[in-house]
């Protein structure tokens, strides 16, 4: 017995123990595979049984960019216990190939630290990891490619360019399965202004034995400072249907199709463009900072003409490279000859993937000479960058010359050997036998306003300050609510204290007409009671009652003057005034000298009309 | 009742007038920037209205008045340092618009660049009835204020008295109007306007971008121009006849709410 007792006492520990044992927090991680291609994109689940107060982090692995994927939570009760499971996904994408270590993550689950195992990942290269060379030769895609079925590939037109000059890009999108969606994430360094080439090609094309479609995403590159590049595999996240397994084959799939789809991030290679610096020997302050292949043409039409005429120049530059960037043509000739009025410039430019930009840039000039003679305008030089020839180069045009008659107009001088002129219009040149330049005539200017500069301000002047301080901004606000405060005040003092008796005037005078209306109505009811008299007397009394209450007239009788008075104070209309009269009389009429019999009709006719009559009055006054 | 409107207005009047010649700045610097200049130490002078405006920069001291700026310009006149004389002038006649002085000095200094560029800087056509141009932040501010408690007591006097209530409402609209004028000048005054530079380097170059890419044009020693922008180490400038291009900020001084480039040789001394 006493043995049977003991076990029983120890199968009870154990069975206390056990149920601890399996309470305790549990910590494991999981990778969904160990191995795949650069493609692929690994999850890790970190399943965490206990509570636990801090998130987890996956710690940094070389080479492996981690994204938090989301939690899931699981609780349960059984038999009265409770029990918690958090489940973490952390989503690996591989940026190269190799074997990756992932280190224990460890985290303080149920007061315990605990950790996960060490796990290791396998990457291999990209399957369709063909492409990609700066080279800018396509090279060919590896034998994986085939069974993927898409790739990604990219080649630069050139891998060594200067500063300025454009570089093709092409982004080949190489596939044989279906694509029900693409996501692309082209990154370039800063370093590079990117010019998207509008609109995508695609064809088909034979890779090794296949035949691929093919999309082509085309852009044009303009670096802006110089340095070694490398520039980041271009990234195309594609939802392809693959087909399905047949182990997997099912009722379901069946019913869902022999396909599924999958999320492939595709990545060509990575590159290095070299930018070199555009060099200082032989490069002039007049630099354009055009760099390519240019042409220049200059035309002037008319060559002749009048002074005060308008001669138009037309300067045009084409050829392959940028011109957005090129700065304003200095025109050979000086503001003596012509005033120069310039046109906005007009650039137009092309892009294309294998050339580059080709570019056209247009500049017009107004030229209106202002004295007669004939004048030469030179030679225009602009500088250009080849980079074909790695030099500085000229594009020169000859802009001829012009021959201008007329008269000069006012305020230039007379060119030497310049035909006769009317001495009555043309100006005076000075005694010197040159008119003072602007810069002359304002040198004579501050010469005439003094020798030196006014002396220093006193100390009294220096300690004020001219910008507003802590102190004005409290003194401004108290002022301001100050000002509101009193505002507020005076507005509820004008509501709450207005003398009583203007209150009541006001009451009275706003209910009026309603008044004049309700003794109306007991003015009809006494008509329905056939007397006649009382209810003429009472529609008379709406006029003195409705002007009484109107006006604040009290006390003594009002007449019919009285009531006219008033109202043409109010400048009511002549019209309503004298219908106020002849209903009056009529009334006056019929109370004071009533015709034989009763007459009720002509009762409510005058009953009407005063009350049409007070209306009017209500409306005007 | 008129009697208490004119003790109100001379009691006011006199209150703003006190506060505006207030605020004692840095009495101590000023006082040896003073005696420095009287006994012909140029650059210690110039150093001491440095430490002025340099205090004043990071908020330790209230802004220095124009005045400083126009002793800071004389000394750097006298020192042969024309770019910095008309930086600091262009600063005092920003802070004190009509001040004869400062606007005669600058003239006279403008004259002897090599450039002749005036500072008459474009502004947008819908600012150009402002008030900013022709008075200070201060005197801005408590204009707007006055026009403002005006505007109250005649609305006040409106709501009270029934009579002359609809012309007393009028003109207390008036007065409100103007206070939102004077209001929306000194704001654009304080937020909006354009910090003011000179050309010190003997000769520098503006640039189509700020790297350096192509040269639009040259300036000289005390060519005055308005910021722009900034990025990093490169200024964007405006001149007078609205010509634009970016500067090496070492090359130029400005004086400044938002940008403060002081001279180097003095600001490295200090």
């Amino acid at each position: 017995m006493v043995r049977i007792g003991s076990s029983s006492l120890i199968a009870v520990m154990l069975w206390f123990l056990s149920s601890a044992t399996a309470f305790a927090g549990v910590l494991t991680g999981e990778l969904d595979k160990s191995e795949g291609s650069l493609e692929d994109q690994f999850v890790y689940t970190l399943v965490i049984q206990g509570s636990f107060d801090d998130d987890p982090q996956f710690p940094v692995v070389d080479g492996l960019e981690v994204h938090a994927a989301g939690k899931s939570q699981n609780i349960s009760i059984v038999n009265g216990k409770y029990s918690r499971e958090v489940q973490v996904q952390f989503v690996l994408t591989p940026s190269k190939a190799g074997t990756y270590n992932i280190p224990p993550l460890s985290m303080k689950v149920d007061g315990k630290v605990m950790q996960t195992l060490p796990l290791e990942m396998k990457v291999s290269a990209t399957s369709g990891s063909g492409g990609g060379s700066a080279s800018g030769s396509a090279a060919g895609p590896a034998s994986a490619q085939g069974e993927e079925g898409i790739f990604v590939e990219r080649s630069f037109s050139k891998n060594s360019v200067y500063v300025g000059e454009a570089i093709g890009v092409k982004i080949k999108v190489y596939n044989r399965v279906k694509v029900v969606g693409a996501q692309p994430d082209f990154k370039y360094p800063s370093a590079f202004q990117i010019k998207n080439i509008e609109g995508q090609k695609t064809y088909t094309q034979m890779r090794g034995n296949a035949e691929y479609n093919v999309t082509e995403l085309d852009a044009v590159l303009i670096p802006t400072r110089e340095g070694d590049f490398t520039i980041e595999p271009a990234i195309l996240v594609a939802r392809v249907a693959v087909s399905r397994r047949q182990r997997s084959r099912s009722f379901f799939d069946d019913l869902m199709g022999p396909t599924e789809l999958q999320e492939k991030r595709l990545r060509s290679d990575a590159a290095t463009i070299k930018v070199l610096p555009l060099p200082l020997a032989g490069r002039r302050k007049d630099f354009s900072g055009l760099v390519g292949e240019f042409a220049m043409s200059a035309g002037l039409n008319p060559q002749s003409g009048n002074a005060g005429d308008t001669l138009n120049l037309t300067v045009n530059i084409q050829g392959l490279g940028a011109s957005s960037g090129m700065s304003d043509l200095t025109l050979p000739f000086d503001s003596s000859v012509a005033k120069v009025y310039k046109d906005k410039p007009e650039t137009r430019e092309e892009l294309d993937a294998e050339k580059g930009i080709t570019s056209e840039k247009t500049f017009k000039y107004a030229i209106v000479p202002g004295k007669p003679g004939h004048f030469p305008l030179g030679k225009l030089v602009v500088q250009v960058f080849d980079p074909k020839k790695a030099a500085y180069q000229d594009l020169v045009a000859e802009l001829g010359s012009i021959e201008i008659g007329g008269q000069a107009l006012a305020g230039t001088t007379p060119v030497p050997g310049a035909p006769e002129t009317d001495s009555q219009t043309a100006p005076v040149p000075p005694a010197a036998g040159k008119a003072p330049t602007k810069v002359e005539q304002k040198k004579v200017a501050v010469e005439l306003i003094g020798k030196d500069l006014v002396e220093p301000h006193s100390q009294r002047m220096l300690s004020s300050s001219d910008q507003l301080t802590q102190s004005d901004w409290m003194i401004g606000g108290l002022l301001l609510a100050l000002g509101m405060t009193g505002l507020g005040a005076s507005g509820w003092l004008a509501m709450t204290k207005a003398p009583p008796e203007e209150l009541l005037r006001i009451q009275r005078a706003n209910k009026a007409f309603k008044l004049s209306k309700k003794q109306l109505d007991a003015a009809h009811h006494c008509l329905q009671k056939q007397d006649l008299a009382a209810a003429l007397r009472m529609a008379q009394g709406c006029f003195k009652d409705y002007t009484g209450a109107k006006f604040g007239v009290t006390g003594a009788a009002v007449t019919l003057r009285d009531i006219e008075g008033y109202l043409r104070s109010k400048e009511v209309d002549r019209d309503t005034l004298l219908e106020l009269r002849e209903v009056w009389s009529a009334l006056d009429q019929m109370i004071y000298a009533p015709p034989l019999g009763q007459n009720p009709s002509r009762g409510e006719e005058l009953l009407m009309k005063t009350r049409k009559v007070l209306e009017q009055m209500e409306r005007q006054c | 009742m008129l009697r208490r409107l004119k003790l109100a207005t001379c009691l006011w009047v006199s209150i703003a007038a006190n506060l505006i010649s207030a605020s004692p700045v840095q009495a101590g610097s000023l006082d040896k920037a003073q005696a420095a200049y009287q006994s012909g130490q140029y650059e210690d002078a110039v150093n001491q209205y440095l430490q002025v405006i340099e205090a004043s920069e990071s908020k330790s001291s209230p802004s220095p008045s124009a005045s400083v700026y126009h002793n800071l310009g004389l000394a750097f006149d006298r020192q042969k340092e024309l770019g910095q004389a008309v930086a600091s002038y262009l600063r005092a006649t920003q802070l004190q618009p009509r001040q004869g002085d400062f606007q005669y000095n600058l003239r006279f200094l403008l004259g002897q660049t090599q450039d002749k560029l005036d500072n008459n800087f474009h502004r947008p056509m819908e600012t150009s009835f402002l008030l900013d141009q022709w008075t200070t932040e201060r005197e801005l501010f408590y204009l707007s204020i006055s026009v403002f408690l005006i505007a109250a007591a005649v609305y006040s006097y409106a709501f009270l008295r029934t009579r002359y209530r609809t012309a007393a409402t009028s003109v207390g609209s008036i007065f409100f109007l103007l206070s939102l004028y004077s209001a929306a000048s000194l704001f654009y005054k304080s937020q909006f306007v354009p910090d003011q530079g000179a050309v010190i380097a003997p000769k520098l170059e503006a640039y189509s971008g700020p790297t350096q890419s192509v040269v639009i044009f040259e300036l000289h020693a005390g060519a005055p121009f308005q910021i722009l922008e900034t990025s990093n180490d490169w200024v964007k400038i405006e001149l007078s006849d609205q010509k634009r291009g970016w500067v090496r900020s070492e090359g130029i001084a400005s004086f400044g709410n938002e940008h403060n480039i002081l001279p180097a040789k003095a600001s490295s001394k200090s």
